[in-house]
């Protein structure tokens, strides 16, 4: 009988007397991956800093874990530490957030030997590079001057760079381009003989792991293997799962042109970026911009919001080719919580644009307006004074949707505003933008997640780099 | 990288004759007619006409404004800041006399400052939230509250006075110095800890600090090795303004501690308006300034690779 490379048993945590984790307990075979899924706030993430030992002093980890040498109380922080990086491998979320900015990459690789006081080694790195499709020569250039993809990669070499037999990786592509996530997925495969992948993310989750566990609430609601997917026969918490990502369908937009772009040409840096775009945009309609990073994306953002002139072409904006209004034009960001005062309540948050733009509101109302929009997108139960850093990734995604249809803008400017979102927060968000589209507003939602602008969009653009024949393709026209 | 720093040093070299054309319009455009400010520095109460003729004829003053600026600045590119009103001798000789007492001074009070704010940043940030960091706050917090003469006021009266450690009237070299620059460097070091202290608690928290963890690095080297460099960018840049104003605050300080610096020249300068020296006081301070800024931009630059891309671009 073959010993799991990794067991935990009965791992439970608390802060004080609130529970977020109870009775977490599974194993890892050699040569799996098992994917731990589950919502935002469903304790994934304290589940990995348990197993780390890197929770805060004030939570009470009980369980046991078993590794190679041997079984170790999960309380035992500091014993715990003595194992990471020789026996546990970890590969974080965002691969920029985890390098270092003032340091090389290839001073991020051996800190997995400085870390324990070893000398880093030279022929272990270029044999980490030849599998995992690293240049040895990019190792030497800083994070700033890497790809997220190829970045996240150097990040798995960091990881596994000791060997060790388990590797724990947290949402490991949610930070990098769909093409790319495939590749990156194969090289944390590739890289330990067992792998741990949590994530929100259920179709990434069936084709990479062996074993999937869902976690509700702190607990295990679920445990399925790989083949009952393809099967289709899935516990029916896996089931809802999958189902409460449902996305809204398009609607029919109006007929009214808000935007009309000719032969708009994007420059960055003095090098078009694109061949020529002409698109128009609808009151009421969601149009998808989709494309690899370096396409020009946020710079055919930024010349729509009006903050940087289109090198070549028009923009007309009611037919007639002007700056845009004040509070025409509305931008969502990807983080939604940085676009927020973290010192401001969320009703004045919220009351923002009605004390700015043309729409105004007497001071008296303004909450009450605030309260009214936050109603509107699903979040009454949220205090008005509350301020944003109480707030989940998706429920500040909702604020700032409520904000925006305060605002009544004109033209919503949506830049991959999901893509941090666990599937029925984003089903949520998605409804909300739908909703600003069905109070009138033209919206531009790019993201590089076609499968997603398919499903909500009216018409999906197709960005391509120059010298790829026809410069876009529109599909899917619902008029 | 050499771009960008070349770029720096343009922008310094502007600024410095930008400073120097402040500095000189102050004799312009201070109210009354030099040549009788000239005799009244003399302490010349009721000048003659022949006496002020001589003395425009002498100082140049019967020129026009650019003229005289620009023979003023030749003057200073060759280190002739002119000649004091007061004495008739020549300002440079008379500030270059006492000039190397106040670097001492200042210079040695800097560097116990940088070290004293470095070493308790670090002790803060190593145990936040326990007893040593709860120590180092209280502490910058009162210092920060305290105005650097009080608190030398207050040393020398316990210290000096009262416990008979060191000397009131002081030499100008050895153990006063330390005593002086101590005292100065201490305080000014209170603020610069809370800087460093809130950007090492900061990095600790991000990403980096937070993967070198979970490769198994111990809290020292994730302080010292992931949250310091980082933290120290906006450290260096508050040092770097106060290294500027390091020179043009020491009159006050060394009034203080009988310092033979350059200090109570400066102030008896001030009192009696002798304008050639207050003039060149002030354009040294601010080329202090200006050199500390750059050297903190080249440092900067140094240590983050994303500004060298960025001024390259």
């Amino acid at each position: 009988m073959t010993l799991p490379l990794l067991s935990v048993t009965g791992l439970s945590v608390a802060y004080g007397s609130t529970e977020v984790l109870r009775d977490i307990s599974f194993d890892l075979m050699p040569g799996q991956a098992l994917g731990i899924l589950g919502l935002s706030g469903c304790g994934k993430t304290t589940l990995l800093r348990a197993l780390l030992g890197m929770l805060p002093p004030s939570a009470k980890v009980r369980g046991q874990m078993r590794t190679g040498s041997g079984a170790i109380a999960l309380s035992n922080r500091a014993a715990l530490r003595a194992r990471l990086g020789r026996e546990i491998g970890f590969v974080a979320q965002n691969p920029f957030d985890a390098c270092a900015p003032l340091r090389t990459v290839r001073a991020h690789v051996e800190e997995a030997w400085r870390a324990h006081g070893l000398r880093p080694d030279a022929a272990r790195i270029a044999a980490l590079c030849a599998q995992l499709g690293l240049d040895p020569a990019m190792l030497d250039h800083y994070p700033h001057e890497w790809s997220g993809g190829m970045l996240q990669r150097a990040n798995i070499a960091a990881a596994v760079a000791l060997a060790p037999p388990v590797v724990l990786a947290d949402e490991p592509t949610s930070a990098v381009d769909a093409d790319t996530a495939a590749a990156v997925m194969d090289c944390l495969r590739a890289g330990a003989p067992g792998t741990v992948i949590v994530s929100h993310d259920l179709p990434l989750v069936a084709r990479y792991a062996d074993q999937v566990l869902l976690i509700e609430e702190g607990r295990i609601t679920a445990r399925a293997p790989r083949t009952a997917f393809a099967a289709g026969r899935l516990p029916a918490p896996l089931q809802d799962f999958r189902e409460s990502g449902t996305l809204p369908p398009a609607r029919p937009s109006g007929t009214d042109v808000v935007l009309q772009a000719t032969d708009l040409v994007l420059v960055r840096g003095g090098r078009q970026l694109a061949p020529p775009l002409s698109f128009s945009l609808r009151a009421g309609e969601i149009f998808g911009v989709a494309g690899r990073s370096g396409l020009g994306k946020s710079t055919l953002l930024a010349v729509l919001a009006g903050h940087l002139p289109a090198a070549r072409g028009t923009v007309l904006r009611d037919g007639v080719a002007r700056a845009p209004r004040n509070g025409e034009v509305l931008t969502l960001f990807q983080d939604a919580l940085s676009s927020m005062n973290p010192r401001w309540p969320l009703s004045r948050i919220v009351a923002e644009p009605v004390t700015t733009g043309p729409l105004r509101v007497p001071p008296v109302s303004q909450t009450a307006a605030a309260c009214m929009a936050l109603a509107e997108f699903g979040l009454s139960h949220i205090r008005p004074d509350a301020r944003p850093g109480t707030l989940s990734t998706g429920q500040g995604q909702r604020v700032t949707l409520a904000r925006a249809s305060l605002a009544a803008p004109r033209l919503v400017l949506a830049d991959e505003p999901t893509s941090a979102l666990d599937p029925q927060q984003k089903a949520r968000a998605l409804a909300g933008l739908s909703h600003l589209a069905r109070k009138g507003a033209a919206i531009v939602f790019v993201s590089h997640d076609t499968t997603l602008l398919d499903a909500v969009c009216n018409r999906v653009m197709q960005m391509q780099p120059l010298g790829c024949g026809r410069s876009k393709q529109e599909r899917g026209l619902i008029a | 990288m050499a771009r960008a720093l070349g770029l720096r040093l343009i922008q310094g070299v502007l600024a410095a004759f930008g400073a120097s054309l402040l500095v000189w319009l102050m004799l312009p455009l201070a109210p009354g007619d030099p040549a009788e400010m000239i005799l009244q520095a003399r302490r010349v109460e009721e000048p003659t006409a022949a006496q002020i003729a001589e003395l425009r004829e002498r100082f140049g003053l019967d020129q026009p404004y650019w003229q005289r600026y620009l023979l003023w600045l030749a003057g200073v590119l060759q280190g002739d800041f002119g000649l004091s009103w007061r004495t008739g001798e020549p300002v440079w000789d008379g500030l270059m006399r006492r000039l190397p007492a106040t670097l001492y001074l200042v210079g040695l009070s800097f560097v116990i400052s940088v070290a004293w704010s470095l070493a308790l940043a670090l002790v803060a940030a190593r145990w936040v939230g326990r007893w040593p960091d709860r120590l180092v706050l209280a502490y910058t917090r009162v210092l920060a509250a305290l105005p650097s003469f009080v608190l030398a006021l207050l040393l020398l009266q316990f210290v000096v006075v009262g416990l008979g450690v060191g000397l009131v009237l002081s030499g100008g070299a050895g153990a006063t110095l330390v005593f002086a620059a101590a005292v100065l460097g201490i305080d000014r070091a209170a603020g610069w800890t809370q800087l460093l202290r809130a950007g090492l608690i900061e990095h600790l928290a991000r990403g980096p600090a937070d993967v070198a963890r979970a490769r198994g690095a111990r809290p020292r080297r994730v302080l010292t090795v992931y949250a310091l460099p980082a933290a120290m960018l906006p450290w260096l840049t508050a040092l770097g303004i106060s290294l500027g104003g390091l020179i043009g605050g020491a009159p006050i300080l060394e009034t203080i501690f009988t310092w033979p610096g350059i200090g109570a020249h400066v102030l008896t300068a001030l009192s009696v308006r002798d304008v050639p020296v207050i003039q060149a006081f002030v354009l040294i301070a601010a080329l202090a300034y200006v050199g500390a800024s750059l050297l903190v931009d080249a440092l900067a630059l140094l240590m983050d690779p994303r500004m060298r891309a960025g001024a390259v671009r």
